[in-house]
């Protein structure tokens, strides 16, 4: 088992590695000079102020190592990375380490409240449906689920601000702050992957519920709570346990909508400005540390799986 | 509305400083501010994060209005040409203009309890001025030469050459003293942990918000602040909030207090609901396409005369901004000095003359088409646009506005780098412009000297190049007769229309919303609060 981490730990080398050479490249052939995005302001529409000599471009170009080969670029920059130096930000000067530092916990934090929701959600309606498939409840839950994977997170969010923090104001319209605060922006955020784990549940139960050892369970006189926890759940989780390492990255996305509708910090926000202003070493910074982040949950749910399921465990 | 009542607070106070032994408290003055208590929090939803709170380094437009709370400057500019004393309580130009002399408050103390003197203006101007600090403010120095101390509470400043806007410039923001100390101490840091002599100071960031209090031995506020002593707020809180319809919702539940770049459709509704909207008309150049004279067709008189003629910018005012500001003739918007009136009879929409101007160019519709053609060539030109609020929609009414003269225009909106980058390359047949500032000489040398063309921020999009127009130019810079200045940029203004090298679109106002509870907000003269002196009714 331990051999079988290792391995699944050293593969997600080569593809951060990969990860960060893509990235690098593709930022490198868009038609845009990082030194306009440096004596630029963009995000009120306004000009700046004041005008850079060509003098003072040259100069800021030479400092950055802009000047330099592509490669001699990429493998300074690969080397900085490897301890921890993410290079500064074109456009605030800040070490981006230090501002994905800063920003992290927040979308950890929504990224946890956005899976409890999914869970919860998903895992209650799922099974409620796939007790009682056929029923009124079962097809309403249906009908919710296809309209929770299809409703875009931007518009969903306004919606809930719009119903519970202006018509009925229960939860406040900015989502950080305090507990309360982060339950809209948790359920925009786990609304979708809700709808697909109720589904999955759904079908994976109702199949569960007719297999013989279910039967046998039953006549020995298991019943209610006791037969679907104990006996039906171990093995409609397996799959539903994939599709979350699956849903994580969606999740992730997701942040960065969530993020701008409810205005929290994150770096969903942080990638996306930066992404917007070509602001190339944040962009890279946010890349590496998202990826890393997916990889990491998919190694975590791997494990969990070879723990829960023999089959993987005794190979 | 807004101007009655500062000049009310104005001469308020000044009768208050006859007697400026007795102690002021901010409520005695004017009839509102008697209503609010002091104390409160006011909350102010904004576009997003300040990057830096440097005002000597970073030079973002949005960001200077946080900057306004916690810096002064040595001197307060409430109309064009008018100066009040700030830490600056008196000035002297030598009479060629070039050496400025200031004499300072000797009770300003820095944030961090440091003494403000004349070592720390003369700090400000060199940091600006040493390329080592990577300042995005050098033009706003000008032709800054050396600062002298001269002894404790005076500076001189001597300039290479006379400048007609150098006492605005010093007025403005970008020229706040900073603590020299906390400078030399934070480095780079100090970007993020300001140290002023402002009204507010620095507490804390909190996430991406800003957390503000109040300075309480503030006592050097300007006069067109209308009150005295330390603010009545005990803080400000800067909350990043990017979406505008959040912004708009965190208003309505109460959550803010102020909002800027609000939904301009919900704008009058919100009016109607009770809230305060105020329209802050901006000084500068107003939103405008230049139009490149290098590039054919473009280069062509009567092809950009036709484009000016096709445009409507009234329309584009009533179905896109819904009214909220007022069209552009002229490359200065109305507000700014030197404005020249003149320019609203040098165009009206009119698409039949531009067809005709077309034909007489020899652009004509072939049988059937809807695209004009000269010697089998296409009318063909490229607009470039960046991603930013209502630009798109304005670009791309503009564009079918064009193309229904016979255009075929190709419009590209990306984000603020790929569009500069376009223009530095000289793409392009239209693209956009505006810039906010208060005196005509931030604005008319960027846009339309020949040195602007390459290099810096490519703001001469118009890309014209003539060696009297940059000498008319320097002129009307040099000279520091508030007339003889605005003559001679009544002829920018009348040349820039005669030959086209703009299509103005419209003025640029700001706005803010705020809650009733929220007095006397006022405003510097480029729009920016000045939340010193604001109360919160209870």
């Amino acid at each position: 088992m331990a051999g079988y981490a290792l391995w699944r730990i050293g593969a997600a080398v080569p593809v951060l590695f990969g990860m960060v050479l893509v990235v690098f490249l593709l930022l490198n052939v868009l038609p845009v000079d990082p030194i306009q995005v440096m004596i630029t302001q963009t995000g009120s529409g306004q000009a700046p102020s004041a005008s850079a000599t060509q003098e003072t471009i040259d100069n800021i170009r030479r400092e950055l190592g802009l000047d330099r080969p592509l490669h001699v670029q990429f493998l300074a920059y690969l080397g900085n990375a490897l301890s921890g130096d993410l290079g500064s930000s074109f456009r605030s000067n800040q070490p981006v380490a230090e501002m994905i530092a800063e920003q992290y916990p927040y979308t950890i934090r929504l990224a946890l409240a956005g899976l409890t929701a999914t869970l919860v959600l998903g895992l209650t309606f799922g099974i409620i449906a796939g007790l009682w498939p056929g029923s009124l409840i079962d097809r309403l839950l249906v009908l919710v689920a296809t309209l929770g994977i299809a409703a875009p997170t931007f518009w969903l969010g306004l919606m809930l601000i719009f119903a519970f923090s202006i018509v009925y104001p229960i939860f406040p319209v900015l989502g950080v702050g305090s507990l309360q605060a982060i339950f809209l922006p948790a359920i925009t955020l786990g609304l979708p992957g809700a709808a697909i784990v109720a589904r999955l549940t759904r079908s994976n139960l109702a199949a569960v519920m007719k297999e013989d050892y279910i039967v046998t369970a039953r006549s020995k006189g298991v019943s209610g709570r006791l037969l679907v926890l104990r006996h039906a759940m171990p093995n409609v989780l397996a799959p539903v346990l994939t599709v979350i390492g699956l849903q994580f990255g969606n999740l992730m996305t997701g942040t960065v909508i969530v993020e701008t509708v409810f205005s929290r910090p994150g770096i969903g926000r942080l990638g996306v400005d930066a992404i917007l202003q070509s602001d190339y070493p944040v962009v890279q910074g946010f890349t590496l540390v998202m990826a890393t982040t997916y990889v990491v949950v998919n190694l975590m749910v791997d494990l969990i799986h070879m723990w829960v399921d023999p089959r993987i465990r005794d190979q | 509305m807004l101007p009655t009542r500062r000049r009310l607070l104005t001469a308020a106070t000044a009768a208050a400083i006859a007697v400026t032994t007795l102690p002021m408290a901010p409520g005695l003055i004017g009839p509102t501010v008697a209503q609010a208590a002091e104390g409160g929090t006011v909350t102010w939803a904004f576009l997003r994060r300040p990057q830096s709170l440097d005002p000597n380094i970073w030079s973002g437009g949005s960001d200077l209005g946080v900057m306004r709370q916690m810096y002064d400057t040595l001197i307060w500019s409430p109309a064009p040409g008018e100066f009040q004393p700030g830490l600056a309580t008196s000035w002297t130009a030598s009479d060629d203009g070039l050496v400025y002399t200031f004499e300072l408050r000797d009770d300003v103390t820095f944030h961090d309890g440091t003494p403000f003197n004349a070592e720390a203006v003369k700090f400000m101007f060199e940091r600006i001025k040493n390329p080592d600090s990577k300042s995005l403010n050098i033009g706003a120095i000008g032709p800054f030469e050396s600062a002298t101390v001269v002894d404790e509470f005076t500076v001189e400043i001597r300039l290479s050459e006379p400048w007609g806007a150098f006492l605005t410039n010093v007025s403005e923001p970008h020229l706040s003293p900073t603590s020299p100390a906390a400078v030399a101490e934070l480095g780079e840091d100090f970007a993020q942990n300001p140290v002023g002599t402002g009204p507010f100071m620095f507490d804390r960031w909190s996430g991406n918000d800003l957390y503000m209090v109040r300075n309480p031995d503030y006592n050097w506020g300007p006069e067109m602040a209308g009150v005295e002593g330390p603010a009545a707020l005990d803080g400000i809180v800067v909350k990043e909030v990017p979406e505008a319809s959040t912004r708009m919702n965190a208003l309505r539940s109460g959550e803010v207090d102020v909002i800027h770049f609000p939904v301009m459709s919900q704008v009058s509704q919100m009016e109607q609901g009770g809230f305060q909207v105020f329209r802050l008309p901006q000084p500068g150049f107003s939103w405008s396409l230049p139009v490149n004279v290098t590039k054919s067709p473009t280069d062509d008189l009567r092809v950009r005369r036709a484009m000016l003629h096709a445009v409507n910018n009234e329309q584009i005012v009533r179905t896109i901004l819904f009214d909220q500001v007022p069209p552009a003739y002229g490359p200065l918007t109305a507000v700014t000095f030197g404005y020249d009136p003149a320019v609203k009879d040098s165009f009206s929409y009119d698409p039949e003359l531009a067809g005709q101007l077309l034909d007489e160019a020899g652009w004509v519709l072939p049988e059937g088409g809807t695209v004009r053609e000269k010697d089998g060539q296409p009318l063909q030109i490229k607009m470039a646009m960046f991603e930013s609020s209502v630009n798109k929609a304005v670009s791309e009414l503009a564009q079918a506005m064009l193309q229904q003269v016979g255009f075929d225009v190709t419009l590209n909106v990306a984000n603020y780098p790929a569009f500069a980058t376009q223009v530095a390359e000289a793409d392009y047949h239209t693209a956009q412009m505006r810039w906010s500032a208060v005196d005509p000489d931030q604005v008319i040398p960027t846009m339309f000297n020949s040195n602007q063309i390459t290099g810096g921020g490519q703001f001469n999009r118009t890309r014209i190049a003539d060696p009297e127009l940059d000498e008319l130019i320097r002129q009307a810079g040099a000279v520091t007769d508030t007339k003889e200045r605005a003559a001679l940029y009544s002829q920018i203004q009348a040349k820039a229309m005669e030959n086209v090298w703009i299509i103005p679109v419209y003025d640029d106002v700001w706005f803010f919303l705020a809650k009733p509870e929220v007095q006397n907000f006022i405003v510097d003269r480029q729009g920016r609060p000045m939340l010193y002196a604001a109360t919160l009714a209870q």
